[in-house]
């Protein structure tokens, strides 16, 4: 594999390609790569007036827009890292949102920050909250500056924060050789040809929506249809109508993006469409939820839609983005699984394997949608608590290797379930290969995905402290990997029935319907810890799961 | 719009104007469309109750609630500058008959 260089496309910028956004009045306005690349030129050399050098950080404050493409290019141009900040949503607390931010942008340390006036304001009080009044104000919208010659010097190309538990961000370094090798492998994967067009309403500050849905299509030069998020949860029409009335054939979301529309769109509103050209919808972000594909192409296929265009997909941001996916050329694989004999380290009971599509039973529980083969050049294997592999078709940690796995922690802050090694990274998920597909069944007991969010064991055992009046010393939260969005199960020691319920209904109140709770009570001792005083989570799930654990009290909601 | 707002069938009842005798069903049909959104899964929704910290709501479903109530309402869009202070029902409610207010 041999990827092209990050900045190539801006040597021969094509006039008749680029990128299309949607507009508040309705309308979509067109920006062709060669505007893009004079645009990022023009900043590039404003951001290089700041004495911004190589490897200087560049924090972007802005939303999905024409001028936040020209700045990611811009300070690249100009030798810098970039560091995306989204700007706060919709009710977003004001205190909340500046404590948040200002550690990530402390964290960065940037020497300056690209943002529009309109941001003013709020760039000033968090960089005054940050300590790092000292970064450069450059306006977005000012890219009359001299072009500037690419200078791309930076060893790393972006900060890809990322909340850790307690909220505390973490930021994954990520190379310029980390994303030319996985847009490399995007491109090769997905088979992107030069007249694919993406159509993209994901978040440009995480991974997905930038390298997959932003730099990837850059880099090949192909058009792009691009809505911000809200723009989506507004009218997921504006998003199906690229490919049902548009020429769009690519996308990527999570699950809940998907089972959204579908849930949202009105059938008759479809009428006249065509969807045959949409020729690849990855799943991604989440385990792939096959009950929401299900809905989703049931909703389409009347319109030409084919469910083989799903691609169910893994990675993370300490891989890039992309770590395995689908084949574009057969459906899914899904696998019944006998979930409650998943034993961590231990063979893997499957019941029997079968296609997405050809499943009359893909809503009922127990099926699990495999994430594809790893990618070419990555490496993943399963792996036990001693990081020794495990032989296909056992239950174990998710570790990858290969020239996508980014170079650490800004900071070597590495106190999460994700932990980089001298050889690769040690995902936190839990899962197995089978026939040479990985099956990712989930986090490993400190922590889990709802639509896309991860919520930690630590954060869930603050907020039960808090709200039961019993220490974190004497309770556990444990999450567990399940077949419908999982569970989550906690212990208290030496409390009460009254606890068991207050505890449960609180989880329930903070996870929502879809996930199950448990709670029990025990003696003292009931919870296991190491000798620092952390609870040993994953042996205490795996000790319920055979059964081992003696609990009484126990409240399921 | 009117696509819109039917696309959306959120509690979709009849657009009163808004009297002071009225202004407590502003504030009734607030809660409701506040309760659809939570369909009960997290008990029952009071002024009291905080959008985020009680009633769990996420980006994606506070989005959705103000999609929902600047249809049912027939307000101007609402952003993260008109929303930063509002952490309860009860500013929420009263958020809702301000603007509607001034729309009058």
């Amino acid at each position: 594999m041999n990827p092209p260089p990050l900045l190539s496309w801006i040597l021969s910028p094509r006039k008749d390609r680029g990128l299309r956004f949607l507009q508040d009045s309705g309308g979509w306005e067109f920006f062709s790569f060669e505007t893009l690349c004079n645009r990022s030129q023009g900043i590039a050399s404003r951001i290089a007036d700041s004495n911004v050098g190589a490897g200087d950080v560049v924090c972007v404050f802005l939303p999905t827009c024409p001028e936040l493409f020209s700045a990611i290019y811009g300070t690249w141009i100009a030798g810098g890292s970039i560091c995306l900040i989204v700007p706060p949503m919709m009710f977003e607390n004001e205190e909340t949102y500046v404590a948040h931010t200002s550690a990530i942008v402390s964290s960065a340390a940037p020497k300056a920050v690209v943002t529009t006036p309109q941001f003013g304001n709020l760039v000033g009080r968090i960089l005054r909250s940050a300590g790092q009044l000292q970064a450069t104000v450059i306006n977005a919208e000012d890219w009359s500056g001299v072009p500037i010659t690419p200078n791309l010097a930076a060893e790393v190309a972006l900060l890809q924060f990322t909340s850790g538990s307690s909220g505390t961000p973490r930021g994954v370094r990520v190379t310029v050789a980390n994303l030319r090798y996985n847009i490399e492998a995007i491109r090769q994967w997905i088979r992107m040809g030069a007249d694919d067009v993406t159509a993209t309403w994901l978040p440009l500050h995480h991974d997905m929506g930038l390298i997959g849905c932003l730099l990837t299509p850059t880099t090949n030069q192909s058009n792009v249809w691009i809505m911000r998020p809200d723009q989506f949860v507004r009218d997921p029409m504006r998003w199906l109508e690229c490919f049902g009335r548009n020429d769009a054939s690519l996308c990527a979301a999570p699950n809940f993006g998907y089972a959204y529309a579908a849930r949202k769109v009105d059938p008759d509103l479809l009428t006249g469409m065509d969807f045959s050209s949409w020729r690849v919808a990855i799943a991604g972000a989440e385990p792939v939820d096959a009950q929401a594909l299900t809905m989703f192409s049931e909703l389409l296929r009347p319109f030409g839609f084919s469910t083989r265009a799903f691609l169910p997909a893994y990675g993370l941001a300490e891989a890039t983005l992309a770590v395995a996916g689908g084949d574009p050329s057969t459906p899914p694989l899904a696998a019944h699984l006998d979930w409650g004999s998943l034993s961590f380290g231990e063979p893997v009971s499957i019941f029997s394997t079968n296609y997405l599509g050809n499943l009359a039973c893909s809503r009922s529980a127990g099926w699990l949608v495999s994430s594809g083969k790893p990618h070419p050049g990555t490496s993943v294997t399963i792996v036990d608590d001693s990081g020794n592999g495990l032989p296909t078709d056992s239950l174990g940690e998710i570790f990858i290797a290969g020239p996508s796995v980014a170079s650490g922690y800004s900071g070597n802050r590495d106190h999460g379930a994700t932990k980089f090694t001298p050889e690769g990274v040690l995902t936190g998920d839990a899962g197995f290969i089978h026939d040479g597909e990985l099956f990712v069944v989930g986090r490993m007991a400190d922590s889990m995905k709802i639509r896309g969010r991860t919520i930690y064991a630590d954060d869930l055992e603050i907020r039960l402290a808090d709200g039961t009046g019993v220490s974190r010393g004497r309770l556990v939260v444990i999450t567990v990997p399940g077949d419908q969005g999982g569970s989550v199960l906690s212990i208290g020691e030496q409390a009460d029935q009254a606890w068991a319920i207050q505890a449960a209904q609180l989880l329930k109140g903070i996870l929502g319907r879809e996930i199950s709770v448990k709670v029990g009570v025990g003696p003292k001792g009931t919870i296991q810890r190491t000798s620092s005083g952390k609870p040993r989570r994953r042996i205490m799930w795996q000790l319920d799961t055979l059964g081992h654990l003696d609990l009484q009290h126990v409240v399921a909601l | 719009m009117m696509q819109l707002a039917n696309k959306l069938g959120r509690a979709s009842s009849v657009l009163h104007r808004t009297t002071m005798s009225e202004a407590k069903s502003t504030h009734d049909r607030v809660l409701e469309v506040v309760s659809h959104l939570t369909q009960g899964r997290v008990g029952p929704v009071n002024p009291d109750s905080r959008l985020v910290e009680d009633l769990s709501l996420d980006s994606v479903a506070l989005l959705e609630l103000a999609i929902a109530l600047e249809t049912e309402f027939d307000l101007p869009l609402m952003n993260a500058a008109t929303t930063s202070s509002i952490v309860t029902v009860r500013e929420l409610q009263e958020h809702v008959e301000e603007q509607a207010r001034r729309k009058r």
